[in-house]
Parts: C-alpha cells; sequence; structure tokens
C-alpha cells in the first residue's frame, strides 16, 4: 500500500489561502456592486484556510493511505502527457491513430495486430461521428499538416 | 361548513363567487398539468428524441459494466453534445444514460462482487453470496425488477410533488433562494466529505471559480489575468470533465486491469424466480423506494447512503436478520429498490430550487445552463413539459434498461472481460472533444488539464471535489440572489422567517453531521478513523 506524510495536504491548504488573499487583494479594486458577492466569500475563506494550514501543521507526523484511485504511474503521466502533446503538434486526427497504435503496442503490451486495428476503428469513429456526421471542428496542431477534412 | 359560513348575504355571494372561481381555476390548473404530462409523453416518443434516450440507455449500459467509467464522468463526457439539442431530446438523452448506470452497475456487483458504480455497493452484500451458492439468476432477476419499481416510484414522486412545489416555489423571493443554494451547499459540505473543514474550503474556492470572467452587473473582467479568452467565464464542460474524467483516465492507465480476470461468471438461470421475489417482498420493495426517494432529496446523502440505510432498514424489520449478509434476498432488494428511486427523489430540488443533490445532478444542473434553462419557478410553469419529460424518461429508460437486461444478460456479462487500457485511447478522444468543443480554442484543453489537475490533486490528498462543483455551478445563482437581496432589502432580509427557518436547517445539518462523525469515531474500529465518506 502506498503512503504519505501529509506535505501535500498542507501544501494544497497554503495555495487555497494564497488564492484567497489574491483573490480579496483583487477585489478592493471592483466597485462596491461587484465587490458584495466577493468579500462575503473571501473573508470566511481566509480564516478558513488558516485554520486548515494550522491543522495541516500539527498532523505532519501523520502518515496515511493513498486513495486507491489517485495512485498514477510514472509511465501513464507520460503517456498522458504524450497524447496531449501529439494533439497540440499534429492535431487529433493524426494523433489518435498514432497514440492509439503505440499505447496500445508499447504501454499495454498488446500485439501489433490489435493495435493497428483499434487505431484504424478509433480513426474511423473520429472520423465519420465528429468530422462527418456532426461537423464538429477537431483541434489541430500547430505543425501545418494537411487537414483532414469532409 | 363552507368557508364563506357566517359572512353577511352580499359578502356571502362575493365570498363563494370568489371561491367557485379559484376551485375552477385549480380544476383548470390540474386539468392542464394533467394535459402537460401525457403531451410529455407523447414528445419523449417522438422521433428523434425517442432515438436519443435509446442511445443514451445504450451508453449508459456500457458504462455501468465498464471498469473505470462512473456514470458522472460519462454524464460530462456528454455534456457537449447537446450543445444544439431541444431541452426534451437533450434530457432524454442525458437522464436516459443517467438513470441506467445504476441498474447495470448491479450486474457486476452480483456476480463477480465488483460494484460498476459506488451506489451499487450493498448489493455485493447478499447478490454476491447469492450467485456464489448458484442463485445469481434469482439475485440479478430481483436486483433488475426491484430498481425498476424503485425507479417508478421515483418518478411518481418527481410529478406528483409538482402540484406541491409550485405554490411553494413561486412564494420564495431572492432571499430564501439565496439560503437554498447555501442550504444545498451546506448539506453536501456536512454530509458526503470526510472532512468539513476541507469542503467548506473547496466550496468556497468553488465560489471564486465562479466569479472569473466578466462582472454581470458592472462588466467588469474579474480574475482573467489579461486572457480574452477568459471573459466568458470558465465554462462547466472542461470543468467537470477536468475534474472528473482526467482522474479516472489516469488510474485506468494505472491499473489496466478488466472486472473480470479469470473469475468465471456463475450460471444465470432461474431470474424470473428473482422477479416473483420482487412481488412476494412487495411491502419491502416499496419501503426501500420510498426510503431511496427521501434520502435523494437531501443534498449530499448520496447514493451509497441510500443504499445502506435501506439494507439496514430492510434487516432491522426482517424476520430473518441473521441471513443478512449470507445471501438473503430481502438485503438484495433492499439495495435493488433504492438504485433509481433516488434519482426521481434527487431531481426534485435539482429542478425546483436550483440546488442539485450530488455531483450527477450538479452536472445536469449546467445542462440546464447549457440549454438555457432556470431552475426554479419556470420550470414548473413554463417549461412544466419539460419537468415531465422527466419523469418518463426515467420510467421508460428502466423499463429499456430492465427489458434488455433480461434479454442480454449473458452477453453483457463478456463487456467485463473489456481490459481498461482499451478504453484509454477512446476515452482521451473524448474527453480532448469534449473540452475543445466549448469555445473551438485549445484553451479549454488547457484549462480542462488544469481542472484535470486539481481533480486529482484532490483525490489524492482527501480533499472532496463535489462541494467545489456544486460551488461552482450556483455561484452565478448565488451572487445573483444575493445582489438582489441587498438591493431590496438591504440586511434585513436575514430576518425574515424563511430565512431564519433555512439558517436553523443548515446549522442543523452541520451538527447533525458533526455528532454523527463523533458517533462513527467512537465506534469505529481503530484504523478506520480517517477513512473519507
Amino acid at each position: 500500500m502506498t503512503t504519505t506524510r501529509r506535505y501535500g495536504s498542507l501544501i494544497v491548504a497554503a495555495l487555497l489561502l494564497v488564492v484567497f488573499v489574491y483573490a480579496l487583494y483583487e477585489v478592493q479594486t471592483w466597485s462596491t456592486r461587484s465587490r458584495l458577492f466577493a468579500t462575503t466569500i473571501t473573508i470566511p475563506a481566509i480564516a478558513l484556510a488558516l485554520a486548515q494550514v494550522a491543522r495541516e501543521a500539527r498532523r505532519l507526523d501523520v502518515i496515511r493511505s493513498v486513495p486507491v484511485e489517485a495512485v498514477v504511474s510514472r509511465s501513464a503521466i507520460a503517456w498522458f502527457a504524450g497524447f496531449f502533446a501529439g494533439l497540440w503538434l499534429i492535431g487529433l486526427m493524426y494523433t489518435i491513430p498514432l497514440f492509439s497504435a503505440a499505447y496500445l503496442r508499447f504501454g499495454a503490451g498488446e500485439a501489433w495486430a490489435k493495435s493497428a486495428a483499434y487505431a484504424a476503428v478509433a480513426s474511423a469513429f473520429a472520423y465519420l461521428l465528429f468530422i462527418r456526421f456532426l461537423h464538429i471542428p477537431l483541434p489541430t496542431g500547430v505543425l501545418p499538416l494537411p487537414a483532414v477534412a469532409p | 361548513m363552507g368557508p364563506c359560513a357566517g359572512l353577511s348575504s352580499n359578502a356571502h355571494d362575493a365570498c363563494s363567487g370568489r371561491a367557485n372561481g379559484t376551485t375552477i381555476r385549480v380544476r383548470k390548473r390540474r386539468e392542464g398539468s394533467i394535459d402537460v404530462f401525457l403531451g410529455s409523453l407523447i414528445s419523449v416518443l417522438q422521433w428523434p428524441t425517442s432515438g436519443l434516450l435509446l442511445l443514451g440507455v445504450a451508453i449508459g449500459f456500457v458504462v455501468g459494466i465498464l471498469p473505470g467509467l462512473g456514470g458522472a464522468v460519462t454524464l460530462a463526457l456528454m455534456l457537449p453534445f447537446i450543445y444544439d439539442m431541444d431541452p426534451i431530446p437533450a434530457f432524454a438523452f442525458l437522464l436516459g444514460m443517467h438513470a441506467v448506470v445504476a441498474t447495470t452497475g448491479d450486474i457486476t456487483s452480483v456476480l463477480f462482487g465488483i460494484p460498476g458504480e459506488a451506489t451499487t455497493v450493498a448489493t455485493i452484500l447478499d447478490g454476491h453470496p447469492m450467485a456464489q451458492r448458484g442463485e445469481a439468476g434469482r439475485a440479478l432477476g430481483a436486483v433488475l425488477f426491484s430498481s425498476l419499481v424503485g425507479a417508478i416510484i421515483g418518478a411518481a414522486v418527481l410529478a406528483l410533488s409538482v402540484p406541491v412545489m409550485r405554490p411553494l416555489v413561486l412564494a420564495f423571493g431572492p432571499p430564501e433562494f439565496l439560503m437554498l443554494t447555501v442550504l444545498g451547499l451546506t448539506f453536501i459540505v456536512a454530509l458526503s466529505s470526510g472532512n468539513m473543514l476541507k469542503g467548506f474550503l473547496m466550496a468556497l474556492l468553488g465560489l471564486v471559480a465562479s466569479m472569473v470572467g466578466l462582472d454581470p452587473f458592472a462588466g467588469r473582467p474579474r480574475f482573467t489575468f489579461g486572457q480574452l479568452y477568459l471573459w466568458d467565464g470558465l465554462n462547466i464542460v472542461p470543468v467537470v470533465i477536468g475534474l472528473f474524467a482526467i482522474a479516472e483516465t489516469l488510474q485506468l492507465m494505472t491499473t489496466r486491469t478488466s472486472i473480470a480476470h479469470t473469475i468465471g461468471a456463475a450460471p444465470i438461470t432461474r431470474v424470473m424466480e428473482g422477479v416473483i421475489d420482487t412481488f412476494r417482498h412487495w411491502w419491502l420493495t416499496l419501503r426501500c423506494s420510498l426510503i431511496g426517494v427521501f434520502i435523494g432529496i437531501i443534498p449530499g446523502m448520496g447514493g451509497a447512503t441510500a443504499q445502506f440505510i435501506a439494507y439496514a432498514h430492510a434487516q432491522q424489520t426482517s424476520k430473518h436478520p441473521e441471513e443478512f449478509g449470507k445471501g438473503s434476498i430481502e438485503g438484495v432488494l433492499a439495495a435493488g429498490s433504492v438504485n433509481n428511486s433516488k434519482e426521481g427523489g434527487s431531481i426534485i430540488p435539482t429542478v425546483a430550487f436550483g440546488v442539485p443533490g450530488s455531483t450527477s445532478t450538479a452536472i445536469l444542473l449546467g445542462a440546464f445552463l447549457i440549454l438555457g434553462l432556470v431552475p426554479g419557478p419556470d420550470m414548473l410553469t413554463k417549461h412544466l413539459a419539460v419537468t415531465f419529460s422527466m419523469v418518463w424518461v426515467i420510467v421508460l429508460s428502466n423499463v429499456v434498461a430492465v427489458a434488455l437486461s433480461f434479454v442480454l444478460l449473458k452477453q453483457l456479462v463478456k463487456l467485463t472481460f473489456v481490459k481498461g487500457t482499451w478504453l484509454v485511447p477512446f476515452l482521451l478522444l473524448l474527453v480532448s472533444i469534449g473540452a475543445f468543443t466549448t469555445h473551438n480554442d485549445l484553451l479549454d484543453i488547457v484549462v480542462m488539464l488544469v481542472f484535470g489537475a486539481v481533480g486529482w490533486a484532490a483525490l489524492r490528498w482527501d480533499w472532496p471535489r463535489a462541494p467545489f462543483l456544486l460551488a461552482f455551478v450556483l455561484g452565478h445563482t448565488a451572487e445573483r440572489y444575493l445582489f438582489l437581496s441587498h438591493q431590496l432589502y438591504e440586511w434585513a432580509w436575514l430576518g425574515r422567517p424563511a430565512v431564519l427557518a433555512l439558517i436553523a436547517l443548515s446549522l442543523g445539518g452541520l451538527v447533525y453531521s458533526l455528532k454523527r462523525r463523533r458517533y462513527s469515531a467512537e465506534v469505529a474500529p481503530p484504523g478506520a478513523a480517517g477513512v473519507a465518506a
């Protein structure tokens, strides 16, 4: 079981405190009408965030288990980042087949044939449903590649 | 004695005339409501609404069984598809999908002892032992049919609540609506999160996030950091997808498993016996369904809580409490009947007051905003047909889902062998397109990734996500009602009787939650403390 000390929770509480203090600072330049709601929530928010920071600081030695659903492997993060880097560079319609084939083959250990078939089906699905049928524009990349159009 | 008795002759005539007029108006309104109710059924059955309903049911079916995908995540992923739809087809699609997720989630709970949904956990307690002793078909028949009965009861209560809610909603002013919003948030924080202080902080962060964009009163940019993109505010779609879908996708990439590994599915026979069990224990099914409805109405109690409360009630009132946990049919029926009855209940405060009771209904509230509908009085008058169509969608989608479950049970079980990794490219495609369609801008994807990080951090360090989402969705409404209340009454609105009652109710919720937590800490075994609810 993965365990962690409470530094992370303390950092989250401290970040929230910073956000609320910044919000209250920013609010001061607004008109009275605009300020009403913002002031009503940021002042108690700062007080509660301070209380939480103090509470977390007192319990730094407590070791707790990490929820199963929050355990993420480095390879998962790498593949995830790879997908969005591909989307930014070459656009979604090129990323989908490349990512599907590469991820299933090397990330999930599937056979080449299965991975390639999945990539073809996923691309056809995206093209037919989103481009041909729903006419939804899909993200294109920064690299000048030919556009996939109906 | 009539209401006009004891009055002078003229006054009596005038009074009885008014009384007759009122009676006629009430009767006409009732007849009008019945017309709208029946008309909304026809609307739901018309093409393409019925087709979208079936599509939603099909998606809900698969999502309920597949690993890692939750009903809330799928609702969020489907939001972008409703931009161009009319309200009734849009709700047929979304609600049709959402209404059946828990139904099919029960199948994996019974067969493999693994809940397809968090709200189907209690089904395992008796459903899985029944499957292990060769009664999988009977358990499935009972849980699926009691789910259907529960859904119909929940939908009926939703329909019957309209005439009760209408005068109440119409009597409320901005201060009362503001306090209802606060009440909803307080209940979500107090009842659903493990740490109340963290819950409040997440709710306050959600309120701050809702302020991003142009000030609705002065037209001044707020928290936009010089970005024109942010002038429109943060759209709910990338925020919801980020908060919920990103963390789940990353988790699928990490675990790489399917629900069923090498476990052989138990033989599925005697399904009809389970259906007959539902009738044999009709009084229990009815009681547990009503428990689901009323717990669904209370924001923050959640489906999992509802299941266990109904389960405990069934055990307490059973003649054979010793069989619970070992394969009791009553336990299966209690868990099954709550599953969908709570849906009708949770829609009542969402539609009538704009206060969602759960993450899923908060996302549905986002759908209201996308479709240009404002929950509250309009949903019970001008848009009554949309509200009634929800009733029909809940009933029809469950009838279709249960009928299909009985027919396709053996084939559906095969879905449990789908590996999580096979879903990953498909999910990444959906989350990217879902976020991007908001403004057709890559910054939509950046917003999604930022909130993905927020959602993952919240999961990692045990900060609840639901209060953030609810506050984010309710932020605009709360700000508008606070502004109107202040304009109309200064701070004197805080002394209005209904406002005071709602403040007392909010405080009552907090005190109850604190007491419950203290009690849980006292009776919990060592090591169990600190686990988030």
